[in-house]
């Protein structure tokens, strides 16, 4: 036990039961007969005590236990895939090094897409059925739009003007660059961003003159490769990272997600999926 | 073959993600406490801890079995917030040493004679107001009264998570303390929980 030279820094070892026995008992007298050292007794051991009182034991928020969790078997899962196709594309190239094997699987691939054509809705609907839980992405576009209709989601900021709405994003801490296109047929109505655990994420609304709703929720592509909270399933997020859109059509609403330069975009409305598609989908591509 | 394999590693995840609930999560409310006292914000705290975790996890296989869990885990959650937050956070407004032990001094003089009239007056602030005066020190002293009084660290233990001597961490936490009460005083003057004069 190193004891300190400064009679004051002894004090705080004092406080903290640093000090041999003999130190201690000469330090005591010294502290009884000196009103500086009494003081300076009292600062220390007070201040120890008070934070002792006030704030151990402290316990964090009852969600973060299961966020961590979370969080931590999304991130393992998503590597993994990675690794397995990383993997599995090495395999592939190795064997399509032989011209006669590459004919072969060329041939047998071709008429495996144009069997599975038919079929790629039904893979669309599988991808969207994954998708689950308060943070991912597109169910809380499909719960914003609700709210928007139903009136219990309104915007932060009312403007027709789109660098307006791209300031205001950057102001309220959207960290990546948002897209925001003028449509034809289309007014540009306001926007919202949205916090989740400390990230800002872009939402802006668009209506036309019958009353019909384009809702767009926009994040950096980057954030799912390296974050967390908010979320799509790994084969949701691999399939519109390839150019893929997806399209699911409800009775009163049509949704999409899909990838436009460096951003995800759900976009929900209550109008024909292909007027949306021509007005809206087409720009942001 | 394959099939086999992909067990084996199924069962060694599900072993990690076991040993490292048992190990590592019971120190969730200790980390995010110093989290919280560092970043002065909940939802930095909130992601400061998530990340901490997700490096932890990462590394567990480096982790020495036996060895002090709480202190590994301190160590990867300074490192993330001197790589990632501190830089970006918003820095509250710091309080000066020199101004504080100029201050301190003029209330030693005040208060040798009615020092037990503090307790009751820092009683009465309250827990965002001692909160803020943490959050205002030096981050140096910050850490160290927070991994000392509310932690309860031993100065080995803090000595070794700020990479410094003993001696180091005593004289810190010393001055710490210091700045603190000379803090509160100034609290507990201007909402009429103590009494000095004004400088």
């Amino acid at each position: 036990m190193t004891e300190p030279n400064n009679i004051y820094e002894e004090i705080t070892a004092l406080v903290d039961n640093r000090l041999s026995a003999e130190r201690k008992r000469k330090l005591d007298e010294s502290i009884r007969s000196d009103e500086n050292l009494q003081f300076e007794y009292h600062v220390q051991s007070s201040v120890k005590n008070l934070l002792r009182e006030r704030f151990a034991g402290h316990t964090a928020p009852v969600y973060l236990y299961e966020n961590v969790m979370n969080n931590i078997q999304s991130n393992n899962s998503r590597s993994k895939s990675a690794q397995a196709k990383s993997f599995s594309l090495r395999e592939v190239f190795s064997i399509l090094s032989k011209p006669r094997i590459a004919f072969a699987v060329t041939a047998i691939l071709a008429i495996i897409f144009f069997i599975s054509m038919p079929f790629q809705k039904q893979t669309e609907l599988e991808l969207i059925e994954q998708q689950s839980g308060e943070f991912n992405m597109w169910i809380q576009a499909n719960n914003n739009f609700q709210k928007l209709t139903e009136g219990s989601l309104s915007a932060q900021i009312a403007s027709n003007n789109p660098q307006e709405i791209k300031q205001f994003f950057a102001e309220q801490g959207v960290n990546y660059n948002t897209i925001i296109p003028e449509c034809e047929n289309w007014n540009l109505a306001g926007a919202v961003v949205s916090v989740d655990k400390g990230s800002k994420f872009a939402h802006h609304v668009y209506t036309d003159n019958q009353g019909h709703l384009i809702y767009v929720y926009q994040v950096s592509s980057n954030y799912f490769t390296t974050k967390p909270i908010l979320d799509l399933s790994d084969d949701l997020f691999n399939f519109i990272s390839n150019g893929n859109i997806i399209q699911k059509d409800y009775e009163n609403h049509v949704s999409f997600l899909l990838k436009g330069k460096d951003n995800i975009f759900a976009v929900v409305a209550n109008e024909t999926p292909e007027k949306v598609q021509s007005d809206l989908i087409a720009q942001l591509q | 073959m394959h099939n086999s394999s992909s067990k084996n590693t199924d069962i060694e995840l599900r072993q990690k993600y076991k040993e490292f609930e048992e190990e590592a999560l019971p120190h969730l409310d200790a980390l995010y406490s110093f989290g919280y006292k560092m970043t002065g914000d909940s939802d930095q705290a909130d992601d400061l801890v998530q990340e901490t975790f997700l490096r932890a996890f990462r590394f567990w296989d480096k982790f020495e079995k036996g060895t002090n869990s709480k202190s590994w885990l301190f160590s990867i959650m300074k490192n993330t917030f001197i790589n990632e937050y501190r830089k970006t956070s918003r820095q509250p407004s710091k309080v000066d040493y020199d101004d504080i032990q100029n201050f301190y001094e003029n209330i030693k003089a005040d208060e040798v004679k009615t020092q037990h009239s503090q307790d009751d007056a820092f009683s009465s602030l309250l827990d965002d107001e001692v909160s803020d005066a943490i959050t205002k020190l030096p981050e140096d002293f910050r850490t160290v009264i927070i991994l000392s009084d509310i932690e309860g660290f031993s100065y080995e233990e803090i000595a070794d998570f700020v990479d410094s001597p003993v001696g180091t961490v005593r004289s810190r936490l010393h001055r710490a303390r210091k700045m603190l009460y000379a803090t509160l005083h100034e609290y507990g003057k201007s909402k009429g929980y103590t009494k000095g004069k004004n400088r």
